[in-house]
């Protein structure tokens, strides 16, 4: 599916609608010349000689406009960068015009000078990047060059309002009045195109975004479904064989009940598997409805004295660190739950026998700190990138411990993240791990 | 005389499962795979314990058959056990002790089902 199906980027393409849409422009600023000489020789304004030679200027647009058309109709296959100097040769030329068009209507007299402004604007829109900057001190030097000319007399000043008074001249005042005109409704429709374009633009990169998150949300709810779907008829199976094991009680062979065990190890793992699939979806949806307020040293506690069994099972040594005050949070109790239950897991599944768990929990006023420590195997310095990856276990914990998704981290991750925490770890390998996590208060979702 | 467990669950594997174990501790078990005919036997049987399964026909069948149980003068104090399978897939977190004023049953129940933990709970929560 293609979301973008005109980029608003710099192509070859978009340039070449902004080389004809400045065709189409320049005609209309050929009308308007020509408009103006016959207009000019209708009030009888102006010398002749500079009447003349605005005829001709208009004759050598014509002229270089219809090439222009040619020359992009002709050729179809342009690269970015020739296209991108034909442009700026037409901007340049038209300066150029303007500026010889300046000087036959009266050099710093000449109304025309408000032309400058919009091939500055035109520039903008045209090429992206500083353009418009550089031609504003082509502008800025092509006039300067003019009047410099004019002053030290290397061309000739043409006085384009003879003896007239100007304020009173009807002939005056009409052409001053057609150019105000002008400059108004083309600075009215150049800033107009370059909002509409900006709109345009966004409206598409909003749509695209609206579609992207549309497609994601079908993505999860089918994600969960199809967990669900899954899951149901493995726990099934799992509780068929749990009562198969109990019924069969002892009166069976060691083999057998170990095939049994081991067959209900497996569906134990594909529904932790399931669940942590599930769970990796968390907060694509409107979970945050979910936020409320959470007591994070409750949270441990309780968390803790669940997971105190586990840890004797294994002789560790759990301990907590708990702060003496109450730890209030805004967050999601079961993802929190989720993601502490996760790394107090990982310590006592890792860690051998006789080692030690260390909890902690600090407030350090904008934000809580909880570290789980253990003195497990540690995690090699070049793993430690990649164990909140999805999947990922690394080597030593696939040999010691068969079961074990190599979702929890990335699940924990994502949780903390969606309450706008951290997750940090620090190993040295034969000593042990530390994963801390920052949670900042007033953050959240 | 033997208590009477009525199991209302979709997935005749499961059920059969269940049976096993209850029947092995000494209860009598009589089923129905919807929550409709659910009902019907529970006016009918009016057995000591229900086993509801949430998910039948429609993501939430469950809860509306035990919403209507506690409706019905005759049948409102039947002990309900909630099977689950939802857990965090659907986004739905139960806590009974917490959750308990608008979901009217007394214990829930995860899949998969352990048989130790399904006699626990049915024995805690069946009136003597």
């Amino acid at each position: 599916m293609t979301l973008f199906p005109q980029t608003p980027a710099f192509s070859s393409s978009s340039i070449l609608r902004r080389d004809q849409w400045l065709i189409r422009l320049r005609w209309f600023a050929i009308i308007g010349l020509l408009m103006g000489v016959a207009l000019l020789q209708g009030i009888s304004l102006g010398p002749p000689i500079s009447i003349k030679w605005i005829s001709i200027t208009g004759a050598l647009m014509i002229l270089l406009n219809t090439s222009y058309v040619l020359y992009a109709s002709g050729k179809r296959q342009f690269g970015m960068t020739s296209l991108v100097i034909l442009l700026n040769l037409q901007m340049v030329v038209d300066l150029l015009l303007l500026t010889f068009l300046v000087y036959l209507t009266g050099g710093v007299e000449s109304p025309l000078i408000f032309f400058y402004v919009f091939h500055i604007i035109l520039a903008s829109i045209i090429f992206q990047g500083g353009f418009s900057y550089y031609y504003s001190i082509l502008v800025i030097f092509l006039f300067s060059a003019l009047i410099l000319f004019e002053q030290t007399n290397l061309v000739n000043h043409i006085c384009f309002f003879q003896e007239i008074d100007l304020a009173t001249d009807t002939r005056f005042v009409v052409g001053i009045w057609c150019i105000f005109v002008t400059t108004m409704v083309v600075s009215a429709y150049l800033a107009q195109d370059v909002t509409d374009r900006h709109r345009r633009v966004r409206e598409k990169l909003e749509a695209a975004n609206k579609k992207l998150q549309e497609i994601n949300d079908t993505k999860t709810t089918f994600f969960r479904f199809a967990s669900h779907e899954m899951k149901a008829p493995v726990a099934t199976i799992q509780s068929t064989l749990m009562v198969i094991q109990d019924i069969l009680g002892d009166d069976v062979d060691t083999r057998a009940r170990d095939m049994l065990q081991r067959a209900i190890g497996r569906t134990s793992n594909i529904i932790q598997m399931l669940k942590d699939l599930a769970d990796l979806t968390y907060g694509n949806l409107q979970e945050k409805q979910a936020f409320t307020k959470v007591d994070l040293n409750v949270l441990l506690t309780e968390l803790l004295a669940d997971t105190l069994p586990n840890a004797e099972r294994k002789k560790l040594i759990l301990t907590y660190n708990a702060p003496k005050r109450a730890c209030e949070f805004d967050g999601d109790p079961s993802a929190l739950r989720k993601v502490f239950s996760n790394l107090v897991s990982n310590a006592i599944r890792y860690t051998p026998e006789g080692g030690t768990i260390e909890v902690s929990l600090k407030y350090m006023s904008t934000f809580y700190e909880i570290s789980v420590s253990d003195t497990g195997a540690g995690i090699p310095q070049s793993e430690q990138i990649n164990i909140f990856k999805e999947f990922y276990r690394t080597p030593t914990a696939k040999k010691e411990v068969s079961e074990g998704t190599g979702l929890g981290l990335s699940i924990a991750l994502r949780m903390v993240e969606l309450h706008g925490g951290t997750i940090e770890l620090t190993s040295i390998e034969g000593k042990g791990s530390c994963f801390t996590v920052q949670l900042p208060i007033g953050v959240g979702l | 005389m033997a208590k009477k467990i009525l199991l209302i669950d979709d997935d005749f594997d499961l059920v059969e499962a269940m049976r096993i174990t209850l029947e092995a501790a000494g209860f009598e078990v009589i089923d129905a795979q919807d929550g409709e005919s659910g009902l019907n036997k529970i006016r009918s049987e009016s057995p000591d314990l229900v086993i509801l399964d949430v998910m039948m026909s429609s993501m939430d069948e469950g809860f509306h058959v035990a919403y209507k149980i506690r409706q019905e003068v005759a049948i409102k104090d039947t002990p309900i056990v909630m099977l689950t399978a939802v857990g965090n897939q659907t986004g739905f977190q139960f806590d009974p002790s917490k959750d308990a004023d608008f979901l009217p049953v007394d214990a829930f129940l995860e899949k998969p089902v352990n048989p130790k933990n399904l006699v626990d709970v049915v024995r805690q929560n069946i009136k003597i």
